[in-house]
């Protein structure tokens, strides 16, 4: 950990939620108009395309939040990790079992696996979305750059920095390249 | 451009290409004229949408130029681009909403 480094704060990217929305109501209108609530559409069809529209309505409302929440997204400091779409309670370094960096399909992200998951559970759709995740490999919480008025390399050099860092391989000669390497990169 | 500026840029872009998209869509329903079959509409409408992707492949790179040039290092003026761009954004999407329901009344299903 470098003790002398700022925190990290993240902040809801305003500007990024409003594209989300307004990209989106057209499509939500039309689904709407020309299936849902159409005279002619036909009860499956509009049955259908209600639980098309649901997801995107959700996402929308979510955009809509974070667009108006005023405290920060994501904190990292040397006490811990606080996400708030997760929790408002921060996990602390030592409720880590590991971190890892990853990239999945063009897109970074930065994955935690808990020593005790229960102890830090999210709300409903963070759970369904963590479900989601552990289907594909990630972690328990899984944090991409997205909606942030910070960058996913910001984000990334500050889990580097307060993180600690993951034990030695059992190989001493792998051990000691990864010990020196730590060691050229100031950690 | 910063890295930040690349990330506002990408996003604002890839909501202009679904707005396309959905203009592409209602723009063949609304305009086809109404002799051409089901068929032949639909792949109208999705080579209409190829062509739209093309030209946006072809015109995103000299549009970063010109931002770039015209803005430089004022960030100002970067911040003042992005936000009208997404004014002009919110402005077409709430136009688009407001259209939908007679638009859908009118072209979506046959009259019975």
């Amino acid at each position: 950990m470098k003790p002398e480094r700022p925190a990290f704060v993240a902040y809801p990217n305003r500007r990024s939620m409003v594209v989300v929305i307004a990209a989106m109501a057209p499509l939500v209108s039309l689904i709407l108009a020309a299936l849902v609530v159409h005279p002619a559409a036909p009860l499956v069809l509009r049955i259908i395309s209600a639980l098309i529209a649901a997801p995107i309505v959700v996402w929308m409302v979510l955009s809509l939040i974070l667009a108006l929440q005023r405290r920060p997204l994501l904190v990292i400091d040397a006490a811990g990790v606080t996400w708030s779409r997760w929790s408002d309670r921060p996990i602390p370094w030592n409720a880590l079992e590991h971190w890892q960096r990853r990239r999945y399909i063009n897109s970074d992200f930065v994955t935690i696996w808990l020593k005790d998951p229960a102890a830090y559970r999210p709300g409903p759709l963070q759970r369904f979305q963590a479900w989601g995740n552990r289907g594909l490999g990630f972690g328990h919480l899984t944090l991409s750059g997205g909606g942030m008025d910070r960058s996913f390399t910001e984000m990334a050099q500050a889990f580097a920095d307060f993180a600690p860092k993951p034990p030695l391989p059992d190989d001493p000669r792998l051990a000691r390249r990864l010990a020196a390497a730590r060691a050229r990169n100031g950690g | 451009m910063t890295e930040r500026d690349l990330l506002d840029w990408r996003g604002i872009g890839m909501g202009y290409v679904i707005l396309i998209c959905i203009a592409g869509g209602v723009g063949m329903a609304v305009l086809a004229p109404p002799r051409w079959g089901n068929w032949l509409q639909k792949e109208v409408a999705a080579l209409i949408l190829v062509a739209l992707y093309l030209l946006w492949l072809v015109l995103k790179r000299p549009l970063r130029w010109a931002a770039e040039g015209w803005a430089g290092k004022d960030r100002g003026r970067h911040e003042g681009m992005k936000n009208l761009a997404v004014i002009l954004m919110c402005a077409i999407s709430a136009a688009f909403c407001v259209a939908a329901f007679p638009l859908a009344l009118r072209y979506s299903w046959p009259a019975s």
